[in-house]
């Protein structure tokens, strides 16, 4: 604590325009990160969408959390990139309502984008990525938005219930259904991984 | 854990490991610019109390920040009340106006602030519990 009070002030006195958050807010930020990214993927089956939701959560987690103390760090950033990931399912739902309506058919998108990326992997190394991970992500896409979050922050994140109720918003009752049922689906999915 | 669950998280860290440059890099920029927005004054007071004093002296930094907040809520209502007074015509409109603007920015900050709250109180009971 003496140190972290040394830091901050040396740095916001000598230099105004530093940051003002502790150093370990940084290292927190890059071991979250990649994680959050495959999370947010997994929910919304699109990685542009899941970088725009990881960045909009780093940034409202600097701006509104950082005061708080390095060991709530972990259930807060996820509650505030859960809700974001909410709130894309939400606005998805309207905007797919809206197109069933009025009769739109999915955009085409802009062809370039479409094209093929030459930096990409090979098709070998695509093939042995699918083979080990995509059989996952389509079990855990195919969950309920609520079954994936706790199977995320529960298992793989390994929150304690207590945080995984907190970043979801809901209580540890209905983290150990959500997670029951998950897992009760996932079993009967993946076989494979089963043994 | 089990040996499903196992394999479940290993293949997930296998697809995190498998991030390419380009993704890794819009991460790092994305962090970067997390990192250098700009903190809300209060916010950075916030931490900086905490910062300074920790978690056991907040109490008593609290306070003297609350007796500033009571005093300049008090000057406020005396200002207000010497407009109202002095002039109750056309002007107590805008003051009434100004008044709950006022009121509806603190309205706002005690709706952004509530998780805050929410926090310290469990803080606060789950310390005295042990």
């Amino acid at each position: 604590m003496t140190q972290a009070r040394s830091i901050t002030f040396m740095d916001t006195d000598r230099f105004p325009q530093a940051r003002t958050h502790s150093p370990g807010l940084e290292k927190f930020l890059a071991k979250v990160e990649r994680r959050a990214l495959v999370m947010a993927e997994i929910a919304t089956g699109s990685r542009e969408e899941a970088l725009d939701l990881v960045q909009d959560s780093m940034m409202a987690f600097v701006t509104k959390y950082a005061c708080k103390a390095e060991s709530e760090w972990p259930p807060l950033f996820h509650r505030i990139l859960q809700n974001r990931i909410r709130d894309w399912y939400r606005r998805s739902a309207v905007r797919n309502r809206w197109k069933g309506w009025l009769g739109f058919d999915d955009d085409e998108g802009d062809p370039v984008q479409k094209a093929p990326d030459p930096r990409a992997a090979t098709p070998e190394m695509e093939l042995q990525r699918e083979e080990s991970g995509e059989a996952i992500s389509t079990a855990l896409h195919n969950l309920p938005l609520r079954q994936q979050q706790a199977f995320m922050l529960r298992i793989w994140e390994g929150l304690d219930v207590r945080d995984t109720a907190k970043a979801m918003g809901c209580s540890q009752g209905s983290v150990k259904t959500h997670l029951f049922r998950a897992m009760q689906s996932l079993r009967g999915q993946l076989l494979e991984y089963r043994s | 854990m089990n040996e499903f669950e196992n394999n479940l998280k290993k293949a997930l860290d296998e697809k995190t490991g498998a991030l390419d440059a380009a993704t890794l890099s819009r991460l790092r920029q994305a962090r970067e610019k997390a990192l250098d927005a700009p903190v809300p004054w209060w916010r950075a007071l916030q931490a900086r109390t905490f910062a300074t004093v920790g978690p056991a002296g907040i109490i008593s930094h609290g306070g003297r920040a609350t007796a500033a907040l009571s005093i300049l809520v008090l000057l406020s209502m005396l200002l207000f009340m010497y407009m109202f007074v002095s002039s109750p015509g056309a002007e107590s409109t805008e003051t009434l106006e100004f008044l709950e603007i006022l009121n509806l920015d603190a309205d706002l900050e005690l709706v952004e602030e509530m998780d805050f709250y929410h926090w310290l109180e469990e803080q606060t009971s789950g310390e005295s519990n042990r």
